[in-house]
């Protein structure tokens, strides 16, 4: 089963994406802080994480630095709310396998995850 | 001020005065006695028949009477050729150097009275060069600002830290210091360090500027054409023109300084207004987005499942409306709040070809429900065809923005505003036009509406029209107002299109988050 982490301090997103793709048959963990992310991934090591920006202690930028250098074959897609241009880029350029903004197209995202997935079995 | 003038001519007044009686003496009498004998030899001629007009005595008043009238002209020549014939040249300079000083009073611009200064010492005393040195307090060092036979490459690079023993032994001695006379004045070792200071300057003589007992600076000479040393009485009299010198120097850095000061305090202020105008509709952006962007995502998303799940049990066509509707509006009201984004992006330099009509268009939706509350229409006249004008378009974003609020607090409750955007083609020039039926600006106002912080109402910054005008003068345009009271305004800013693609563009971009979040 193909492990995925939701990463958001607004517990209430987190269980609606668990829903969500739990529906879907995935195995998926929630985490509300970049900290308690980095120990879920290190411990699970969940295929796709997907990451918030604006977080309280640990932003989104920091835990993707942390996670793309310690588990490079993880990917990341970033789920936030607007940001500047230069965040965006930040991302991009630390590793960030994609970038999609609140409110969600669910179908995007599912579609989005799966190709992710693929890319890493394929890769393997 | 006038006391020292007298001081300083007290000495040369004597000589002067004396020289000036005896001419008068010299010129009325010759001039009387040339009269006079012109009368006789007339009056011999014409009127030798009445004795009474060849008198002696009624011709001499006659001479006298002639001669006083024009003795002020005649006199003039005369002392001038006198002037330049029996005077010494240091005589000659003492007038020029004093006269000088009354020019100095009047002018406060720095570079022109140094000019003044060392190049009427260049060319009345007579010397090989003369320069003159400043303190400038932005540096902390003593520079030469202007010479006279001296190279600018060479002197602009003569600088004197505070510590210099020349800059020391000026402010101790604080009288004209002259090369010849170092070694009787100064222990050996010091002397010969002002020796080097002296060939430095190229100066021969050293006259320190003192006012309220600060060094100002220095004005050096050069040694004299003639190669003959300074009298005792050039240099005295130098030292009562230094003193003089010294606070028309003084006042003019002064100006020098504050116009530096109020330049850099321009540019401060337009960089602060600039930066904190952008940063807090960047905060507000990111703000709102996050408050407002989850709730959202949260509505939309279970909206969005239901949707998913429509095939398995089979919604009716109503509700599967409504669900299409919440997860269509709930995307808008994210859009509002990215556009919001947008305008506080890209402070940097970028220039694209500026898409008139969508940045109208995106500005008018961002004003649109407060428009809608208030029953404002707006009219939006755009060419089609516009000429391609590169521009950074976050700055005309801003600038469409800030005249559409203007606009809407102007007009009220009801009213019309009409937004166009044209080529003039006479004028080659991009025309914006933001009109509206609003209620006026008075004309004790129009004038001062460029001005920063200037605002009628109590919840504005007064920094719109400001900005606009900065950025419009970036581009080299021109924004003017027209207003009548009770009837509305007009704002017309012309931006003209030759030249613009000169300057260095990227071509068209789009926005990099509307390319990722392509979903």
């Amino acid at each position: 089963m193909v492990k995925l982490l939701v990463v958001d301090d607004e517990n209430e997103i987190c269980e609606f994406l668990k829903s969500f793709f739990e529906e879907r048959t995935y195995n998926v963990m929630v985490a509300n802080s970049g900290e308690q992310a980095l120990d879920v991934v290190k411990q699970e090591k969940p295929q796709v994480v997907l990451l918030d920006i604006k977080m309280p202690g640990m932003d989104g930028i920091q835990t993707l630095r942390e996670i793309k250098t310690k588990f490079p074959k993880t990917k990341v897609i970033m789920v936030t709310a607007i940001e500047t241009r230069d965040k965006i880029e930040e991302c991009l350029r630390l590793g960030a396998d994609n970038y999609i903004t609140k409110p969600l197209s669910l179908e995007y995202l599912e579609n989005d995850v799966r190709e992710k997935i693929e890319s890493t079995a394929r890769s393997n | 001020m006038g006391r020292q003038q007298d001081r300083i001519t007290s000495h040369l007044r004597k000589r002067k005065q004396i020289l000036k009686r005896f001419l008068d003496a010299v010129v009325l009498f010759i001039l009387t006695y040339f009269i006079y004998a012109v009368f006789q030899l007339v009056a011999g001629f014409f009127f030798a028949e009445s004795p009474w007009l060849r008198a002696p005595v009624v011709l001499l008043g006659f001479s006298v009477v002639i001669a006083v009238l024009f003795y002020k002209r005649v006199d003039y020549f005369i002392f001038f050729a006198f002037k330049r014939l029996f005077l010494k040249r240091s005589d000659q300079y003492f007038f020029a150097l004093t006269k000088l000083t009354r020019d100095l009073v009047n002018i406060l611009d720095l570079p022109e009275v140094s000019n003044l200064i060392v190049n009427t010492f260049g060319e009345t005393v007579g010397v090989k060069t003369a320069s003159l040195m400043v303190f400038d307090q932005n540096e902390g060092v003593y520079q030469v600002i202007s010479a006279f036979g001296i190279s600018p490459s060479h002197y602009l690079k003569i600088r004197f830290a505070v510590d210099r023993p020349i800059v020391d032994t000026l402010r101790s001695y604080a009288k004209p210091l002259v090369r010849e006379k170092i070694r009787k004045l100064f222990p050996w070792q010091e002397a010969n360090q002002l020796v080097t200071e002296f060939e430095i300057l190229e100066a021969s003589c050293i006259i320190p500027l003192i006012c309220n007992d600060q060094l100002i600076g220095s004005l050096n000479l050069g040694v004299q054409e003639a190669s003959k040393p300074f009298r005792d009485a050039d240099i005295r009299f130098f030292h009562e023109l230094a003193k003089e010198i010294a606070p028309v120097v003084r006042n003019a850095i002064m100006v020098e300084e504050l116009k530096r000061a109020n330049q850099d305090l321009t540019q401060v202020q337009t960089e602060l207004i600039q930066s904190t105008r952008l940063s807090a509709i960047e905060q507000l952006a990111t703000g709102l987005a996050h408050e407002i962007h989850n709730p959202l995502t949260i509505i939309s998303g279970k909206a969005q499942v239901l949707l998913l799940k429509k095939d398995k049990k089979g919604y009716d066509e109503k509700v599967e409306e409504v669900l299409k509707t919440i997860v269509k509006q709930t995307k808008r009201a994210a859009d509002i709040t990215r556009k919001l984004l947008m305008f506080s992006q890209g402070k940097g330099s970028t220039r694209e070809a500026i898409a008139f009509e969508t940045i109208v268009n995106d500005t008018v939706a961002l004003v649109s429900y407060q428009m809608a509350l208030d029953g404002i229409r707006v009219v939006k006249q755009i060419d089609h065809h516009l000429p391609v004008f590169y521009g950074n378009p976050t700055a005309f974003r801003e600038i469409f923005l800030n005249l559409l609020l203007n606009a809407v607090q102007a007009v009220g409750k009801s009213g019309t505003i009409q937004i166009s955007v044209r080529y003039k083609t006479l004028d080659r020039a991009i025309e914006i036009r933001v009109a509206d039926t609003g209620i006026g600006i008075q004309a004790e106002h129009l004038n001062q509406l460029f001005n920063p912080f200037f605002t009628t109402r109590k919840d504005a910054t007064g920094l719109g029209l400001f900005v606009t005008q900065q950025i419009i003068h970036q581009y080299s345009g021109s924004i003017r107002v027209e207003s009548k009271v009770g009837e509305g305004t007009i704002v017309i800013i012309q931006l003209p299109v030759d030249g613009n693609g000169e300057q260095e563009n990227e071509g068209p971009a789009e926005y990099t988050q509307q390319k990722i979040a392509a979903h």
